[in-house]
């Protein structure tokens, strides 16, 4: 059986991190434009040197997810009280969006900061309602 | 020639002029050596400014044509470059690679990926630095 491929060193994404912080602390506005360019070339270089899933497996992997998602929504709602199934439904959904981006990324169409800033915004969406509601 | 699209960036960015200068001497002072690698870090330090800065204006100098970017494939144990790579799309198919200083193959977590660049045009840096 093969053994399954090495992953690749991941240090330029380290590198295009620690050019943004230095970006933010430079007083030359023209300078700090350079860094961040320069940082989204390391960032950049990061995404395509994970070497990206074809197209159609990255649908195969999505389809299935959802599939398994939506067998899980409608075994709950004919088998449990609605407000579990409710439950089960929102996490069903939550666990379905991280595994989306997660092969978005492992599949290299998105950098791990884009996964990031997704996850917070989609998290400040679920926590801010509750905060209004305080 | 070369250095005019130098001297076109240094017009672009007119606040950089110095800097451009400082990392163009640097390169000329590399090339006179016979030395035709450029490694952020240490042209970072001939121009006693940050490797942020200093990788920022080599790539500028790239964009005008004079650098050409390369990953360098460096060991963690003893820093010995192992393999250099225009695009990193190939360097999956290298891996495990084989380090002759520790005599054994290296994993990704043994190997580190660094930026580094190589001039293109020596004779238009030996002619700056002459004039």
């Amino acid at each position: 059986m093969p053994s399954p491929k090495p992953k690749q060193p991941p240090d330029l994404y380290k590198k295009g991190r620690e050019m943004l912080k230095q970006a933010m602390n430079c007083p030359n506005p023209d300078m700090r434009e350079l860094i961040l360019k320069a940082a989204h070339r390391y960032f950049d270089t990061d995404i395509k040197q994970s070497a990206p899933l074809p197209m159609w497996g990255l649908i195969v992997m999505l389809v299935a997810f959802y599939l398994l998602v939506l067998g899980t929504v409608v075994w709950a709602y004919s088998k449990l009280p609605v407000i579990t199934a409710s439950v089960v439904f929102v996490l069903a959904f939550s666990i379905l969006s991280l595994l989306i981006g997660v092969v978005l990324r492992v599949g290299g169409y998105i950098s791990e900061s884009s996964l990031l800033t997704i996850w917070k915004a989609g998290f400040k969406a679920v926590t801010s309602p509750k905060r209004g509601a305080k | 020639m070369q250095f005019q699209q130098l001297e076109k960036i240094k017009s672009k960015h007119p606040s950089l002029s110095s800097l451009i200068d400082s990392l163009a001497n640097y390169i000329c002072h590399e090339v006179d050596e016979g030395r035709t690698r450029i490694v952020p870090g240490l042209a970072a330090t001939y121009m006693k400014r940050s490797e942020a800065e200093a990788t920022a204006l080599l790539m500028l100098f790239e964009d005008a044509g004079l650098l050409r970017h390369q990953f360098d494939v460096v060991c963690t144990r003893n820093d010995a470059v192992l393999l250099s790579f225009p695009d990193l799309s190939d360097l999956q198919n290298h891996i495990p690679l084989h380090c002759q200083l520790c005599d054994s193959e290296h994993d990704s977590e043994d190997l580190r990926v660094e930026l580094a660049f190589e001039v293109t045009s020596v004779q238009a840096f030996k002619q700056h630095a002459i004039a």
